[in-house]
């Protein structure tokens, strides 16, 4: 029911072949957005971790590299983006 | 009244900083030029590089990583997998998906080669040797998640020694010097550092003048 509300797929007059190959689409889309979920948390992490490192070890760089984690961040939020809504 | 005698108007003697003191005892570091680029794997005299524990008064006086080109295996790797879908695309190995799976499989590969990287690079920057005036000091990061800082004072050192093996650490001048101590953390391992046998002779310099300190402070 979840499913069918989330991507739009409740025509019951469709064929068997096309069923399946719908079916297999979201089974990738599911497979595609926890990937990206899994990988929004690892870069949430990696940012917790520089924030760490940044302060254990200070040098000239720190904030450029707190910058890279940032920037990783949105990069996993885009494509988090990307696969709820492009696929 | 006339001042018979004003200290203020004595020349002062210039005040010396840790950094210039150690060039006193030291040939290796009297040798060596300060700098602050934060990339380089043998960073001596930085005066903008610290850590969390620092005290007061300690400089830090040698900072060192793995050598650079023991990074090339992950470099490589990442170069590899990055034209990795130029043959997967060639053979038609994503056909039997629709074009925006595609797309997002593309992205997804890349994605995972950035984060693959940027691990590599964080563990590489942030697993640092640092060598005070007055302690000796590993910093370890495993994983992004683990955390481990050992240190020891400079006059617990027992031994040091350095080992050199491998055709690249002979070309390249880096290896692993290892200090015996008689802390709680008995050995520190400074794995691939560059030109160990330098950071060898340094410590035993920084040993002699601990011991010379210690012998002047029980003749005052």
């Amino acid at each position: 029911m979840f499913l069918q509300a989330l991507f739009g797929v409740d025509d019951p007059t469709l064929g068997a072949p096309l069923s399946a190959i719908i079916a297999f689409s979201l089974f990738l889309k599911v497979v595609f957005i926890i990937g990206g979920l899994l990988y929004l948390v690892f870069a949430f992490v990696v940012t917790r971790q520089i924030h760490i490192m940044k302060s254990t070890v200070i040098t000239p760089l720190s904030g450029v590299i707190q910058i890279l984690g940032y920037v990783h961040l949105l990069l996993a939020m885009g494509v988090l983006l990307f696969f709820i809504t492009a696929l | 009244m006339p001042d018979i005698y004003d200290a203020s108007s004595e020349p002062q003697p210039e005040k010396k900083t840790n950094h210039h003191r150690v060039n006193d005892y030291s040939r290796v570091m009297r040798n060596e030029k300060s700098s602050n680029n934060a990339l380089k794997s043998f960073v001596a005299k930085p005066t903008k590089i610290h850590f969390d524990s620092q005290g007061q008064n300690e400089r830090v006086l040698l900072l060192m990583r793995r050598h650079p080109v023991t990074q090339l295996k992950w470099i490589l790797i990442a170069i590899v997998l990055l034209f990795m879908p130029i043959l997967f695309l060639s053979v038609g190995m994503l056909n039997f998906l629709p074009p925006t799976f595609q797309l997002a499989t593309l992205v997804m590969w890349y994605v995972l080669i950035i984060s693959f990287s940027l691990e590599s690079f964080l563990n590489w920057f942030y697993n640092v040797y640092i060598i005070t005036d007055e302690r000796v000091i590993d910093v370890d990061f495993h994983n992004l998640i683990y955390k481990n800082i050992s240190s020891a004072k400079i006059d617990v050192i027992e031994d040091i020694s350095s080992t050199a093996g491998g055709i690249l650490a002979s070309i390249f001048n880096y290896g692993t010097v290892r200090i015996q101590t008689s802390a709680a953390v008995v050995e520190f391992e400074y794995d691939d550092v560059p030109q160990p046998a330098k950071v060898t002779e340094f410590l035993n310099e920084l040993l002699l003048e601990e011991e010379k300190e210690k012998f002047e402070n029980r003749v005052d």
